[in-house]
């Protein structure tokens, strides 16, 4: 599981529309790593701590207005959690692997090696300073 | 015979956990997957079986066609021979049961649905395909019940298999089951759809809807959809439409079986579940939270697609005294008043809440007057929720014991009907009478001047009347006064409504973080000083020590401590206190005498 996820995040976002009059924007619907899904009190406290407006809720992590903020979010979340990389994928190309694999291991890695991957390239600039500091 | 998959497709490591074959074939709650063995192994595993009770056999469409136009009753594969199956189990002294889902099925390949019919994945409310990892960790994908030719097959495989039991003489019992799962407390069904097979069905509905309506009043120029509301309404009358489409043809096909149909709730049946057991991680307590959920309204719940070396103790208990011990055999029970029966610990609610269930928003009306938090406090795990539907005199649904609690706002002329009956047969009821129909007001207020019946009025916080007439009482409230007040006062009406039944009850609060149920039974012949027999059961899912003391209430004698694991009972005069490693659970039986 390690191997697959290198201590990394999927995340799988929609394109959603909760009301007429707000329009559509993305979310973030799950979030896992190998340990499973991630704690989405904290995810949610992240969110609310970048923007004005509130988290949609648990289960959506959003509003963002663009995949541009979405990314940036992601960004944030492997700062904030030390993640090595976020791979984000749509629920239509989750959708498009889902139908495409037959098992559960096939699933896992090409949902990790699919998707937008963001890495994380500050994270082992950290670690040098944290051996120097601590 | 489908291939034995306990080996293929999987990376085999040293330490990699390989299922027993008997936790494949019986995954749980007495369920056997025919299909799973040779059928010349049959006989050889019902008898080693440590199954008690019947046994629930469910129906694998897939299994007996290919095609969808064929279908094997044992012509080819020994293994469909289901009148073997029941030969068999007869002679072993066994009884069947037969389940056939009527809704996509999370146990089974494709969701049920035979190969070269599988086109359409189902989509659930989050955009992704329903996906599930069943008890060998096989990935099993939902296919949309909504594709026409999935119905057609459908419809076509069940009249076969009513020809086929009734060629052979096959005269179990048959039970439709809509399979889905619990989350956030509702239950979930895997008919709520969003694939392209559901939307261009949909496209059909509406445009059905509208020749109707321009038929009916061709003058008419107003949209049938006007906004989301008019939408949700649609949608959710569309799948009721289809979900009754499938029912039906199931019901009549089997007529001579037909037994009724339930809802199963699938624990780790929900898509944030699957990406947890993608990367073999098991949430336990949610799963017992999910099963109490279930229990709360009367649903049945599963553990088959959970692998059984990861249930835990603790899940596997709660399964096997809640559900395989009780509430299975409850539902599945012919005769409930037989000697056998007598012993049954059967669940029980004092109260039951009747609220819409199956509307497409979230009926709130109890969360918002206080009720709901009120039951939490102090008839956790003793009450129980109904859909306004099963509020039904007429359907035998409703018995004269516990009090019933209704709303106004959803009455009919049957369900009114149902009110006053229950009361003059010794029924009690509580009925929120906020934006009841004037004219069922009037019809209530003429059957009190009818009948002589004295009126009680009283005015706190809302205006109360009470109404008694020997063991019945109807008690009327204007409910939406209370969501104008404060929580606590909420909580105190609720309190001193309530007292005024005179409930006999040990309330156990939810401080303790300790799961816990309740069942009751008759007395048995030695026990005939008691009016009936209540177990209470703990179960510490924690990874914490608990200690808890609760008082044995007056009419309470605590008859024997049974089923201790890690547990530590000290009991003094009244005072019971229990001390409980992580993991640990215990039952407490209570006579009870007035």
């Amino acid at each position: 599981m390690e191997k697959v996820f290198k201590e990394g995040v999927v995340g799988i976002y929609q394109n959603q529309s909760y009301s007429v009059e707000e329009g559509s924007f993305y979310y973030l619907t799950h979030l896992f790593d190998e340990k499973g899904h991630l704690d989405y009190d904290q995810i949610v406290q992240l969110y609310n701590d970048q923007y004005t407006h509130p988290c949609h809720g648990r289960k959506s992590i959003g509003p963002f207005e663009s995949l541009d903020e979405l990314n940036k979010f992601s960004f944030k979340l492997c700062e904030e959690f030390d993640f090595s990389f976020v791979s984000l994928i749509s629920s239509g190309e989750y959708n498009a692997v889902l139908e495409s694999v037959v098992d559960k291991d096939e699933l896992l890695t090409k949902l990790v090696q699919s998707g937008n991957v963001l890495e994380n390239i500050d994270r082992g600039k950290k670690s040098i300073f944290k051996k120097l500091f601590h | 015979m489908e291939e034995m998959t306990i080996l293929c497709g999987e990376k085999l490591s040293l330490t990699t956990p390989v299922p027993r074959d008997n936790d494949v074939v019986f995954p749980g709650e007495n369920w056997f997957f025919y299909w799973k063995t040779g059928a010349s192994l049959w006989e050889a595993k019902l008898q080693e079986c440590p199954i008690v009770g019947k046994i629930l056999v469910p129906i694998n469409w897939a299994f007996h066609t290919d095609t969808g136009d064929q279908f094997d009753f044992a012509d080819q594969r020994p293994e469909t021979d289901l009148k073997k199956l029941v030969q068999i189990a007869t002679k072993l002294g066994r009884e069947v049961v037969f389940l056939l889902p009527i809704s996509p099925a999370p146990f089974l390949l494709n969701g049920g649905v035979p190969h070269l019919l599988s086109r359409s994945l189902a989509i659930s409310d989050d955009g992704l395909g329903y996906s599930i990892l069943d008890s060998e960790k096989r990935l099993n994908k939902l296919y949309s019940f909504y594709d026409p030719r999935v119905f057609q097959a459908y419809a076509k495989f069940v009249k076969a298999l009513g020809h086929y039991f009734s060629q052979k003489g096959i005269d179990k019992d048959i039970w439709g089951i809509e399979c889905g799962y619990m989350e956030e407390g509702q239950f979930k069904t895997y008919f709520q759809d969003s694939s392209r097979a559901f939307e261009q069905a949909f496209g059909r509905f509406i445009q059905a809807k509208k020749e109707e309506k321009r038929e009916a009043d061709p003058n008419d120029d107003t949209p049938l959809i006007s906004g989301i509301e008019d939408e949700k309404f649609f949608r959710h009358e569309f799948k009721n439409t289809i979900r009754n489409l499938y029912l039906d043809s199931a019901k009549a096909a089997l007529n001579a079986n037909w037994e009724g149909d339930l809802k199963y709730s699938f624990l780790s049946g929900d898509n944030e579940e699957f990406f947890n057991r993608l990367t073999d991680h098991y949430s336990r307590r949610e799963y017992s939270e999910q099963l109490f959920n279930a229990l709360s309204q009367g649903i049945v719940s599963s553990s088959v697609l959970i692998p059984a070396k990861s249930k835990g103790h603790i899940l596997e208990r709660q399964m096997e005294e809640l559900v395989v011990q009780s509430l299975s055999q409850v539902t599945f029970t012919d005769h409930l008043y037989d000697e056998d029966s007598s012993a049954i610990f059967r669940p029980f609610s004092f109260v039951e809440v009747y609220q819409d269930l199956e509307g497409y928003n979230i009926d709130k009306t109890w969360q918002q007057n206080g009720l709901n938090a009120y039951l939490k406090r102090d008839f956790l795990r003793t009450f129980t929720i109904r859909d306004n539907k099963k509020f039904s005199w007429e359907k035998g649904e409703l018995s004269g014991e516990g009090i019933h609690v209704v709303s106004g706002r959803s009455f009919d002329t049957k369900s009114f009907h149902s009110v006053l009956k229950l009361f003059m047969n010794g029924g009690k009821i509580i009925i929120d009478t906020s934006a009841m129909n004037e004219d069922f007001k009037r019809r209530l207020e003429s059957f009190y001047l009818e009948n002589s019946l004295n009126l009680e009025k009283l005015n706190y916080v809302t205006n109360v009347q009470n109404i008694s007439l020997g063991e019945g009482r109807l008690v009327l409230l204007e409910g939406d006064v209370l969501s104008g007040v404060s929580f606590d006062k909420q909580l105190h009406f609720w309190e001193r409504i309530f007292t005024t039944f005179s409930i006999r009850h040990l309330r156990i609060h939810d401080e303790y973080e300790v799961d816990f149920s309740w069942r009751k039974r008759a007395t048995s012949a030695s026990e005939l000083n008691y009016e009936e027999v209540r177990r209470l059961s703990f179960y510490n899912g924690t990874s914490y020590k608990k200690k808890m003391n609760f008082q044995v209430p007056k009419n309470f004698v605590l008859v024997r401590v049974i089923d201790q694991i890690n547990v530590k009972v000290e009991t003094t005069s009244h005072v019971v206190q229990v001390e409980m490693l992580p993991g640990a659970s215990v039952s407490f039986d209570f006579g009870i005498y007035s």
